[in-house]
C-alpha cells in the first residue's frame, strides 16, 4: 500500500512537470507547477523527511508560487484584454491531479497513522536542527548574507524614478 | 521500503523534464519554471540519498537549496518584469540587444 501511494505520487509529479511542456498560458503552467511541488512534498513525507515536506509546501507552493502569480498578474499577458471569461477550461487537469493527491493524503492520515510511513528511517526535525546549527553554522551565516544581498538587489532593481 | 534507485530515477526524470522545458519553451517565465523543476529533482536526489544512509545532511543540503532558490527567484523575477517593461516581449528569441549585428557593415 505504501509503495502504491509512493509510485502514484511520483507519477503525478512527473506528469504535472510534463504538462508544463504543452500548455500555452502561463497561469496553467503555474497551476501544474504547484501540483508538481505538492506531489514532491508528499514524496518527501513518504521518504521520511517531515520537516522538508512542510518547508516545501510553505516555501515553494506558498511563497514562490505567489511570486510567480503576482508577476503574471502584473505583466497581464492575456491576449484579448476585455473578453468575458466564462470559467476558462484549463483548470480540469490540475484539479484532477490535486484531487488524487488529496485522496492519497486522506488515506495516509486515516489508515496509516504514524508507524507505517517508513517511520523506522524517518529523520526528525530535531536531528536536522542539530546538524544545521552544529557543523553547518557557518553556512547558515552565509545563507543569511546571501538573502540580504538578494533583498538589496531586489530593492535596487525595483526602485522608483529609474533613469 | 523504496529502493534508492527508484527515487533517483524519479529525480532524473524531473531534472530531464525541467531541462526540456528550458530548451523547448523559449519564454522567460517558462524558463524560470523549468529551473524550479530542475531544482526539485536535485532536492529529491539529496533527500533520497540522505534517507538511504540515515543521515540528516541531505535535508540540510535541501534547506540551503531552498534558500538559494528563493534568493535567485526574487532577483530573476524582477529582471523578467524589467525586460517586459522595456522591450514588451517575453520570448527569449526577441531579446537580442547584446548580439552583434552580423548582417551589415561595421558601424
Amino acid at each position: 500500500m505504501y509503495e502504491v501511494i509512493f509510485y502514484l505520487t511520483a507519477a503525478i509529479a512527473v506528469l504535472a512537470a510534463a504538462a508544463i511542456l504543452k500548455v500555452t498560458h502561463p497561469v496553467h503552467a503555474a497551476l501544474y507547477l504547484v501540483i508538481s511541488l505538492l506531489a514532491l512534498a508528499l514524496i518527501f513525507f513518504l521518504l521520511g523527511a517531515p520537516l522538508l515536506a512542510a518547508l516545501q509546501v510553505m516555501i515553494y507552493a506558498g511563497a514562490i508560487m505567489v511570486l510567480f502569480l503576482f508577476l503574471i498578474m502584473v505583466m497581464n499577458l492575456r491576449s484579448e484584454r476585455n473578453q468575458s471569461l466564462p470559467l476558462p477550461s484549463g483548470w480540469k487537469g490540475p484539479a484532477f491531479l490535486a484531487l488524487i493527491l488529496w485522496l492519497e493524503l486522506l488515506l495516509l492520515l486515516n489508515r496509516y497513522p504514524a508507524e507505517e510511513t517508513n517511520e523506522n528511517t524517518a529523520i526528525e526535525p530535531k536531528a536536522v536542527g542539530h546538524a544545521l546549527f552544529g557543523p553547518y553554522l557557518v553556512l547558515v551565516e552565509a545563507a543569511a548574507v546571501l538573502l540580504l544581498a538578494a533583498l538589496i538587489a531586489a530593492l535596487y532593481l525595483s526602485r522608483k524614478g529609474r533613469s | 521500503m523504496i529502493p534508492l534507485t527508484h527515487s533517483l530515477i524519479i529525480a532524473a526524470l524531473l531534472f530531464t523534464l525541467g531541462l526540456l522545458i528550458i530548451l523547448l519553451r523559449r519564454e522567460l517565465l517558462f524558463i524560470l519554471m523549468g529551473l524550479e523543476v530542475m531544482f526539485n529533482g536535485a532536492a529529491l536526489t539529496a533527500i533520497a540519498a540522505g534517507q538511504y544512509w540515515n543521515n540528516a545532511d541531505g535535508q540540510v543540503l535541501t534547506i540551503f537549496l531552498m534558500v538559494v532558490t528563493a534568493a535567485e527567484l526574487a532577483v530573476a523575477l524582477i529582471l523578467v518584469w524589467l525586460a517586459y517593461e522595456h522591450f514588451k516581449v517575453t520570448q527569449v528569441n526577441m531579446l537580442t540587444q547584446l548580439k552583434d549585428d552580423t548582417r551589415g557593415e561595421p558601424p
